[in-house]
């Protein structure tokens, strides 16, 4: 009987997952023929973007394949069902960024690399199960640091992808430590699982130190995909040390990643509902994430501050998000206010993130690839100077890069002001608890660093239009070179993301609100496992929910 | 047709985006959109005045839905706003006429005609609104409109100061509206402030609240009609070209205070402080820029003293709405705005002629004897004279007569309702206004002649009067410069010469009435405005305005039609009124004293605390993130890569040793 549960279960999990077989099917046919056939760059590129179509339309085939929550290594939730395709359409994006900045002769490794980050992005996302979660996680990184080789070889860019290899591994290493404590607990994998347990509020499991040290240690891991202190480190480094192109990558894919990972992982086994009996846990994390992403906004935002070169200014821009993208976290772990309190939204924690996420996706990808197409001039753009009077030389390009840096700085009405509009409203919602008047101060401090942070991202925008340009008085006007239409294509895409998500936010705050409730929604158990009680567990308070 | 009411100020917007648009290319014929446009929108008000029998209000849309205030853009079709926008339409559509001819050749030809295009429309607008937040918003509009069209020339300085002063003096008028507003949305219910539902409310509103708010928006009415204590701004407004100047006085401007205060009837009805401070501000304004134009040298400031002293006349016919006098008096001074329209746009317009012949020259003692170069300007001067000094049978006399009447029966209904003091109080408005009336004749025609009478002089810059910065426009390469204007400014004087000779015997209430059936036939007027049976025509008040405005005349003759030596020898003998009224009673320098001077000085010490204060304390705030990061964060960030890795991993235990063992 199990066994065919059992069974059951692992057909419909790799039906669920057929998108992500297809991409990595296609990885390793690029990666093999790149061996015997020499074809130019944009073949290698256009191989790539047909295998994203084709797994989008697998991703819409398998889209009613429903695999067991409990048992299945991989769920097809509304969760993973909408962040996979969101994946899939930023991955479009990307895709278009970096479609001929490699060189032929290393294009399909790089192309087959990128299509495995993204499979392993997308496994991350639907990952049910701790080991395949990490699998994915792996399936990010390990191409990562390929492409960070391949991307350019010099002595600094080898330098940078030593640092990220190293520091990677090290916070793999944190993260595997983190899923051991888990595991050792309960002897299962499976999330959903494992949360099902956790909730059950049985006395002594699990054990609240070894609970509270296995998710810290998880968050750890993940603290270095998403650049958050005190794994931040690398992330100015290997900005600076690698192309535009990596800068591309490296921003979306590992923060993307991460925070996915998180909402996976730690908002349904640690969240809670304020009644319940055992969350020692949680206010041991809120306290602890609280510092975390306290000193995530400082260092990102005051180190931004002294910055002059570009890359490493999107980096530190990058953690400060990162800190902002931790206010719903933490909202998350509280996945409800006070009974009788209107404002409370057991959902605004994972929604916020994913919001957040979406609208980081556009305005920084939407920045670099104004950057990207910017180099392609003939003199590298670099630093800050570069840029002066950019807005007299080339006004398209300026402006769409002032609008990215003012949806960055969460002005209004950009998409980056609702970002920042939902995860601090999360977090009010969930300060509101006496005992978490500490989290008031969080989002006043993080009000604060979100002003530190204007300054930056307009002195970008004064730099280009206030500032008289030497450059183009030698110069004159610079012939700008001839954007190829995918890179076009891929830019305007953010800018209509930026504009128009900022203006009717409701187009993706809906299916945001509907993963979010599915993500930290506990299973259903079903009768076979319950011996034949029709009384189902309360711990999920929704039978079901649409798409 | 009145549904298509919206049309009207529609169409001078669009012209003027057009304008603002399409001018460079428009060249020459910028103007054309906007005479147009403003001459179409005349065409549409007139099929609105015929066609209306009754008040009636179309909503376009909500333009504000805030909480519980609901400002829905919607308009009001009634005898009051048909007026009053026939009025404005056809006198802004001869201005703008006239100013293609005046402006030819100035660099900023299109933004003139684009500005234009946006007063007429901020003026209609704000007639046509059907709620007081609409008007509101309108009127800050016109205001606007005419800080661009005062301040045109603004590399003048003195244009610039005259923008900023008339905007400032209006701000202050501005702020009595707001409030009045804010004080009558929290009467009303549902914070409806449409016409309609604040008069049916006026029944549950206590008379103290609408004594508050009826001064309130009389203040307001004193900064856009330009009375005490907020008149000054108005003599200056003449630093913008001299269309602007006729547009200001005759349509687009001064009378919105007139309009707000005859709009706003039925509120003020039956407050017995109210209408009494109403005419006697007019009162004193009229007897006040009366005697400040007997004496001033420049055309065109005697024109604005007149037309201050106008619009208290039309005040003065507002303020004598006591009792069963109520809608009569309204009637009368919306009478005297309309006919006053058509004569003070003559006069300025004829002015602008003369201007424009003279090179821009405006100082009565630099020219002289212009009737024979100019007659078609003299012509219509004298009509435009005629009418304003209130002779039988132009449009001046109708409503000043009517004005006169309503003061005096106001003084019989005050006695009446044994209101002794206000009795007494309008029996003498009564005299002062028929002495006003005589100076208007005087100083009028005093500017008559000194202008065209008399030996021909034409400015020269070697003129010993002449002032050393007017000589901008060059007379050399001037094909006009002292030859009668073209025929596009001409026309546009000769069609309302001949208005300012019919309007009053059209319209007046002894001849058809038919202006008073117009106006009575108003939102809110029929059910709250007392109005007696109509009195028969009083033939003594004619007869004795008649009398002033003929004795003004002749004095004006005896030291002004000829040259003679009796003017100077006056001014000698009575040198203290003399100098009095040439200096304005020194009313500018008082206010410098008083309000200019300490508010200036207060502004410094607001600056110095805002540059050493605010903002010391801001840069010192804004040091400290990147001071910290610099001394603190940044010596982390080495680069090398077993820092960062012990510095994780010694953080990660650390905070993981603070969340487990505490």
């Amino acid at each position: 009987m199990l066994n065919v549960e059992t069974y059951n279960a692992t057909a419909a999990s790799l039906k669920a997952m057929a998108p992500e077989i297809v991409l990595m099917a296609a990885a390793v046919a690029v990666m093999t023929a790149g061996a015997f056939v020499s074809k130019s760059c944009r073949f290698w590129a256009r191989c790539c973007a047909g295998a994203f179509l084709a797994s989008l339309v697998v991703w819409v085939l398998t889209y009613g394949v429903v695999p067991d929550e409990i048992v299945a290594v991989f769920v097809n939730d509304t969760f993973s069902v909408n962040v996979r395709f969101g994946l899939l359409i930023v991955g479009l994006i990307v895709l278009g960024l970096l479609h001929d900045q490699v060189d032929a002769a290393r294009a399909p490794e790089f192309f087959g690399s990128l299509l495995f980050v993204q499979a392993g992005a997308m496994i991350v996302a639907g990952a049910n199960d701790l080991v395949l979660l990490f699998l994915g996680l792996e399936l990010v990184s390990l191409p990562t640091y390929l492409m960070l080789y391949l991307a350019r070889r010099n002595a600094t860019t080898l330098e940078a992808a030593t640092k990220y290899f190293f520091l990677s591994i090290f916070a793999s290493a944190l993260f595997l430590y983190g899923l051991a404590f888990l595991y050792g607990q309960l002897g299962i994998t499976q999330i959903k699982g494992i949360a099902t347990i956790f909730h059950a509020d049985v006395v002594n499991v699990p054990d609240n130190k070894f609970a509270l040290i296995a998710g810290f240690l998880i968050f750890a891991g993940l603290a270095y995909r998403i650049a958050a202190v005190p794994m931040h480190f690398y992330a100015p480094d290997v900005y600076e040390g690698s192309p535009y192109t990596m800068t591309a990558l490296l921003s979306w894919y590992p923060k993307a990643v991460g925070f996915i990972a998180l909402a996976r992982v730690l908002a349904p086994i640690y969240g809670r509902r304020p009644d319940a009996v055992n969350d020692f846990v949680v206010d041991r994390f809120l306290v602890g994430f609280a510092i975390v992403a306290a000193a995530t906004l400082l260092v990102g935002n005051t180190m931004a501050l002294l910055q002059t070169n570009l890359r490493r200014l999107l980096a530190y821009s990058s953690i400060s998000h990162s800190g902002f993208l931790m206010l719903g976290l933490i909202a998350s772990l509280r996945q409800e206010g006070p009974v009788g309190s209107a404002a409370a939204d057991p959902l605004l924690g994972v929604f916020g993130i994913l919001y957040y996420l979406a609208a980081y996706g556009f305005m920084t990808l939407g920045a670099v690839g104004v950057l990207i197409s910017l180099n392609r001039g003939g003199t590298p753009v670099e630093t800050l100077d570069d840029i002066t009077g950019l807005g007299r030389r080339q006004p398209v390009k300026a402006l769409f890069l002032a609008i990215f840096f003012f949806s960055m700085a969460g002005i209004p009405p950009l998409v980056g002001f609702w970002g920042k509009f939902y995860v601090f409203s999360a977090l009010f919602s969930v300060a509101s608890r006496e005992s978490d008047r500490m989290l008031t101060w969080l989002a006043i401090f993080a009000a604060v660093c979100a002003a530190i942070g204007v300054v930056y991202y307009l002195r970008v925008v004064v730099t280009m239009y206030l500032k008289e340009s030497e450059l183009g008085a030698l110069e004159g006007e610079r012939v700008s070179a001839n954007d190829p239409w995918p890179l076009k294509a891929a830019v305007t895409g953010c800018l209509v993301g930026t504009l128009l998500i900022g203006l009717f936010p409701a187009i993706i705050s809906q299916p945001a609100q509907r993963s979010a409730f599915s993500a930290v929604r506990l299973p259903l158990i079903k009768q076979t496992l319950q011996g034949g009680g029709p009384t189902a567990t309360a711990a999920a308070s929704s039978p079901s929910n649409p798409r | 047709m009145t549904h298509l009411a919206w049309i009207v100020p529609a169409l001078p917007l669009f012209a003027s985006l057009v304008t603002a648009l399409a001018g460079r290319r428009l060249g020459e014929k910028a103007h054309l959109p906007v005479v147009f446009g403003i001459g179409a929108a005349f065409v549409v008000s007139l099929g609105v005045l015929f066609s209306f029998d009754h008040p009636e209000s179309h909503k376009i849309c909500d333009w504000l839905d805030v909480g519980a205030l609901k400002v829905p853009l919607a308009f009001q079709v009634d005898g009051l706003t048909s007026m009053m926008l026939c009025m404005v339409t056809f006198i802004a559509t001869l201005v703008a006429l006239f100013a293609s001819g005046y402006m030819t050749g100035d660099p900023g030809y299109t933004r003139f005609f684009a500005c234009v295009g946006l007063f007429v429309f901020s003026m209609t607008g704000l007639v046509l609104s059907n709620n007081f937040v609409l008007t509101y918003g309108f009127w800050e509009c016109v205001g606007a409109c005419s800080y661009l069209l005062i301040g045109f020339w603004h590399e003048k300085p003195s244009a610039a100061a005259a923008a900023k002063k008339a905007f400032l003096v209006n701000r202050v008028g501005d702020l009595g509206f707001a409030i009045g507003l804010f004080w009558l949305w929290t009467l009303v219910p549902g914070g409806d402030l449409s016409y309609e539902s604040v008069f049916a409310a006026l029944n549950n509103i206590p008379d103290a609240d609408r004594v508050g708010i009826a001064i309130l928006f009389f203040w307001a009415a004193t900064a856009k009609s330009a009375q005490i204590p907020l008149y000054v701004w108005l003599p200056d407004a003449m630093e913008g070209p001299t269309p602007v100047s006729a547009l200001i006085h005759a349509a687009t401007m001064v009378t919105a205070g007139v309009y707000l205060i005859a709009r706003s009837a039925p509120l003020i009805v039956g407050l017995e402080a109210v209408a009494p401070l109403i005419a006697t501000i007019g009162c004193l304004t009229a007897l006040m820029a009366g005697f400040y134009a007997l004496t001033q040298n420049d055309l065109k400031r005697v024109l604005a003293y007149s037309t201050i002293s106008q619009i208290g006349f039309m005040f003065m016919g507002l303020g004598s709405g006591i009792g069963s006098v109520a809608q009569f008096a309204v009637v009368a001074g919306m009478f005297h705005l309309f006919t006053h329209a058509f004569f003070k746009a003559l006069l300025f317009l004829g002015s602008g002629s003369v201007m424009h012949a003279m090179g821009h020259v405006i100082d009565m003692r630099r020219f002289s004897g212009l009737r024979h170069r100019m007659p078609i300007t003299y012509g219509t001067f004298l009509i435009g004279s005629l009418a304003l000094a209130g002779i039988f049978p132009l449009a001046g006399f109708w409503s000043k007569d009517e004005v006169l009447a309503a003061l005096k029966q106001a003084s019989h209904e005050a006695e009446h309702l044994e209101l002794h003091g206000a009795a007494t109080l309008y029996h003498s408005i009564y005299w002062i206004a028929l002495i006003t009336a005589g100076m208007t004749a005087f100083y009028t025609f005093r500017a008559l002649f000194k202008t065209f009478h008399g030996p021909e002089k034409l400015p020269s810059p070697h003129d010993p009067e002449a002032d050393p910065h007017d000589h901008h426009h060059d007379h050399g390469d001037d094909p006009f410069f002292g030859k009668e204007s073209p025929a596009v400014m001409t026309r546009p004087l000769q069609i309302l010469a001949v208005c300012a000779v019919l309007v009053g015997l059209v319209f007046a209430e002894p001849t058809t009435g038919w202006f008073a059936h117009l106006v009575e036939n108003s939102v809110g007027y029929h059910d709250r405005l007392p109005h007696a049976e109509p009195h028969g025509f009083d033939w003594a008040t004619a007869l004795l305005g008649t009398i002033a405005g003929g004795l003004g005349i002749g004095l004006a003759y005896v030291m002004y039609g000829q040259p003679s030596a009796l003017p100077e020898k006056l001014a000698g003998s009575l040198k203290p009124l003399y100098s009095a009224s040439l200096n304005k009673l020194w009313v500018d320098e008082v206010y410098k004293t008083l309000f200019v001077s300490p508010i200036l000085v207060l502004a410094q010490f607001c600056r110095y605390f805002d540059i050493y204060g605010v903002d010391g304390v801001v840069r010192t705030v804004a040091k400290f993130p990147s001071e910290l990061a610099r001394a603190q964060l940044q010596r982390f960030q080495n680069g090398a890569v077993q820092a960062y890795a012990s510095l994780a991993a010694l953080l990660v235990v650390g905070i993981l040793t603070l969340l487990v063992f505490t």
